[in-house]
């Protein structure tokens, strides 16, 4: 199970910790559970440049205001329930890093706003890795 | 956001996926993430978007890429404006 909080402005957070694929740089952030973001991780530019991540791909992701926007992506590692996911963590212009729904899509999301806490529980295994 | 050099490798993912993939891939691989390598025009298929990146990774290390998904206008969906 992986806990978290709810902070002042009603934001779901977790602590994770994310990983360059290949060199030691690791960090520790708190990542908002968005669940409109059908992805699986958005990482903030300064995030990305203190990994040291290396751009791989361009995709596109439809906002929600119907408008069609390019994303950067990076491979990178994700410590999630006790393994190292590899996924495309797509680059935000925000400053919060983002959790979507496909890494919680073998998960049960329990957010308890009056006790500001929530839970993710996995139901099966996490994504295998590629 | 995407800079010119990332919108100019959608362009040609875009326009390779539709002139040359998209009537055979949405018969056979609907909701695949399909990662499109320009120059060469090869493609590389997974069910989740890492697997596809993954593979074009490692037959054009340098090379960067455009990722799509079968039957869908964007890879993702994003529930904000920023």
């Amino acid at each position: 199970m992986i806990n978290g909080r709810v902070d002042d402005y009603g934001r779901a957070l977790v602590s994770v910790k994310v990983r360059h694929p290949v060199s030691a740089a690791v960090i520790n952030l708190d990542a908002w559970i968005d669940t409109g973001f059908t992805g699986l991780l958005f990482l903030t530019q300064a995030q990305i440049a203190t990994l040291g991540l290396s751009k791989s791909s361009t995709v596109q992701g439809g906002l929600a205001d119907g408008s069609v926007v390019a994303f950067d992506t990076y491979p990178c590692q994700i410590d999630w329930f006790g393994r190292r996911v590899h996924l495309e963590a797509m680059e935000t212009p925000g400053r919060f890093a983002l959790i979507g729904v496909q890494l919680l899509e073998d998960c049960t999301l329990a957010i308890d706003y009056p006790a500001r806490t929530l839970t993710i529980t996995a139901q099966t295994a996490p994504p295998s890795s590629p | 956001m995407a800079s010119a050099q990332s919108l100019e490798i959608v362009r040609r993912g875009e326009e390779i996926y539709s002139q040359r993939l998209r009537a055979e891939l949405e018969k056979t691989h609907w909701g695949y993430f399909v990662t499109i390598e320009p120059d060469s025009g090869d493609y590389y298929l997974g069910r989740r978007m890492e697997e596809a990146t993954a593979a074009a990774r490692r037959a054009h290390p340098e090379k960067l890429t455009y990722t799509g998904r079968v039957g869908f206008p964007t890879a993702f969906e994003i529930g904000f404006c920023p």
